[in-house]
């Protein structure tokens, strides 16, 4: 027999149990489209999350105020006030931290502002303009914070895209116009790119304003001089550690602190938080895959079943195809092919189900799918797998028939 | 025009009679222990090539187990049995599957014809377990075989659109595709009605004329009638009778001897 008279063998058996062939298809369709559409979720998240990493700056490390210590009682992590415009222009010296690229020294606080009739709440940054390099951001319309501004304390600002699009028709129409925060105005010089959302914060919910002005105009406070958090960029992925230990070394230094164990501030690489964020969503991925696959094995139970349903039933079949001389090989290898043809129809079906999932599934849940060529074409050889693998048995079974026997039963 | 595959080297000088079927003190046991029934006991016969042998009996006579292990579809618990040469009692699974493909045309009470296939496809069946990878050749033989029969026109037909004697000529047109050197009919006019049983029967004669061994086994004395040899079985136990079948019949088994009393000069005859 060749492999056409076979497969043709396959098709008239399938072709004439319709429906029950058409279920056994479905177990295996679902379990490869459940399997497809959760690694691509899981895939869309890591993705999503890498996509943060790269927009937040891979070299970013953001240093915070610690605990400080006073009277013996020690305060929570941020509450004290011990960073400085000072520490951030120490950190910026090329001689004492050679492999710190930049420096931005913030504060935040979140503030109502209004366009004319407009109104909109969202965090304002006070920085410096090494900020928009710091954090790998772009400029969309205007320009950026300038040291100018920074110097002269000038009342503007910068809008991020979403801030921009709730108070203005168009990002060009706010440049130039007037914005008030708190009641205190600011003329709008220009507008940043759309960055996305990252780690539940929106990056283009955000207005920045020179932080001299922020410390002076805005938030008022006892210590103007104090920030909450500088960012510094390390000059390449390679020199993280080096710039960690240079920021150490010379806020303890800076700080007039001898311990270490005692230090009053915190430095964070970002990327460490995100990748934290990826592992967790890798293991979801895992577990959710996980769970499709158990989904495709009960699916390949299925076509066991079916299959060994089918050699009972054709039981006389095999008995009359053996007594016309087929070898136990050639019956063994029809019922295989069958399991595998089931099998394979099935894996193109999740397929298809799994592609129009990843289309879909986006608008419904709001999360990104991404499917790999590479995981569909796997998808489809892993359904032939399982089914193959579920029809050894009946199909030895059925192999083993003594043709006699099989003639006989009813 | 019908033609059974005859070996030629069985094929003895001056038409001298060959056996086909060498049945030597067989017996099969089902079952074991408590529970084993014996079915078949010290069977002898011998079959000639060009005979038309009837065997018959009533229901639990052992005749079916007969037909099973002369189709080598069973084997023997002990004794012989050589057809066409071959000892069929050392042959392995595979090698029994090529015999059964090559040596023997089933012919059924049920016709066992595949539902889903139309009549030249079930009839096409032993070439394509036979090794005839080409189709067309398989489509051109197996519209050969059904035009022997009669049926030549209804190739494309599925066996669900077919009358009755359509499907058993459908099954005989298959048996007669691998030109066996036995054709073994079961109860082959059992589920038919009488004028589209006397057809078969009809055919049979014709085939049989034309050289093709039929051994058929029924428990129906007007069928048995129409072999040129009858053979009783009851109760496990195998007997000779007249060339003529008559109800009574002798009771002396063919007991090994190369062939039986009337049988073997109407098996040289018909060669």
């Amino acid at each position: 027999m060749t492999l056409g008279d076979t497969l043709r063998t396959g098709l008239s058996a399938i072709g004439g149990h319709r429906l029950r062939s058409a279920l056994t298809v479905l177990g295996i369709l679902i379990g490869i489209a459940a399997v497809i559409l959760t690694v691509g979720l899981g895939q869309g998240a890591q993705d999503e999350v890498n996509g943060a990493i790269a927009s937040l700056g891979t070299n970013l490390l953001i240093v915070t105020p610690g605990s400080v210590t006073s009277g013996g009682v020690q305060g929570g992590l941020g509450s004290a006030s011990t960073l400085t415009i000072g520490d951030a222009q120490a950190l910026g010296s090329h001689l004492d931290a050679p492999d710190i690229a930049a420096v931005a020294p913030q504060v935040q606080k979140t503030m109502s502002m209004t366009a004319g009739i407009s109104n909109w709440t969202a965090p304002v940054v006070g920085t410096t303009p090494s900020w928009l390099g710091v954090r790998s951001r772009t400029v969309a319309a205007g320009r950026f914070l300038t040291q100018a501004d920074v110097t002269s304390e000038a009342h503007v600002v910068v809008l991020g895209e979403l801030v921009a699009a709730n108070l203005f028709s168009s990002p060009a129409s706010a440049i130039g116009a007037k914005v008030d925060l708190n009641g205190v105005p600011f003329q709008v010089v220009g507008v940043l790119a759309a960055a996305g959302s990252s780690a539940n914060t929106n990056q283009d919910n955000l207005v920045t304003v020179p932080i001299s002005t922020a410390q002076s105009q805005l938030f008022g406070g006892p210590d103007r001089r104090s920030v909450q958090a500088i960012l510094l960029e390390a000059t390449s992925p390679a020199t993280m550690s080096a710039a960690y230990q240079e920021a150490d070394s010379l806020l303890l230094q800076l700080h007039g602190i001898t311990r270490p164990a005692l230090a009053d501030f915190t430095i964070t690489p970002q990327t460490s938080l995100l990748s934290t964020a990826s592992s967790i969503s890798r293991t979801l991925t895992v577990l959710l895959a996980g769970v499709a696959a158990i989904s495709l094995i009960v699916g390949g139970i299925g076509v066991m079943n079916i299959l060994l349903v089918s050699v009972t039933e054709r039981i006389r079949e095999i008995g009359l195809r053996k007594a016309l001389g087929a070898t136990p090989g050639a019956i063994r290898s029809q019922f295989l092919v069958e399991a595998i043809i089931l099998g394979v129809v099935g894996g193109v079906g999740g397929v298809l189900l799994g592609v129009i999932g990843a289309i879909g599934l986006p608008h419904l849940i709001g999360h990104p799918v991404t499917l790999s060529p590479v995981a569909v074409v796997a998808a489809v050889f892993v359904a032939a797998l399982v089914a193959l693998a579920a029809g050894v048995y009946p199909a030895t079974r059925a192999a083993r028939l003594v043709p006699m026997e099989a003639l006989r039963s009813e | 025009m019908v033609a059974g595959r005859v070996a030629p080297e069985r094929l003895g000088l001056e038409g001298e009679r060959v056996s086909l079927i060498e049945l030597t003190h067989v017996g099969k046991v089902y079952g074991t222990g408590d529970v084993a029934v014996q079915a078949l006991k010290d069977a002898s016969l011998t079959v000639d090539q060009g005979e038309y042998v009837a065997i018959m009996g009533p229901s639990g006579s052992g005749k079916s187990t007969l037909m099973y292990l002369l189709g080598c579809l069973d084997v023997p618990t002990s004794g012989r049995y050589i057809l066409n040469g071959n000892d069929v009692r050392s042959l392995d699974e595979i090698e029994l599957a090529a015999v059964r493909n090559h040596e023997i045309g089933f012919v059924f009470q049920q016709f066992n014809l595949l539902a889903s296939l139309e009549a030249w496809r079930n009839v096409e069946l032993p070439l394509l377990y036979g090794g005839e990878r080409r189709r067309h050749v398989r489509r051109d033989q197996a519209i050969e075989a059904l035009e022997r029969v009669g049926l030549g026109h209804r190739y494309h037909h599925r066996p669900v659109e077919l009358s009755g004697g359509e499907q058993q000529r459908v099954a005989i047109a298959r048996a007669l595709i691998n030109r066996p050197a036995l054709i073994l009919a079961d109860e082959p006019t059992g589920s038919l009605d009488s004028s589209s049983g006397t057809e078969i029967l009809q055919l049979f004669e014709e085939l049989n004329e034309a050289g093709v061994t039929i051994v058929l086994i029924t428990h129906d004395p007007g069928v048995g009638s129409h072999a040129k040899r009858l053979l009783k079985i009851r109760d496990g136990r195998l007997s000779n009778s007249d060339a003529r079948p008559t109800m009574g019949g002798a009771t002396v088994a063919a007991q090994g001897s190369r062939r039986g009393p009337a049988g073997g000069a109407l098996g040289a005859s018909s060669l």
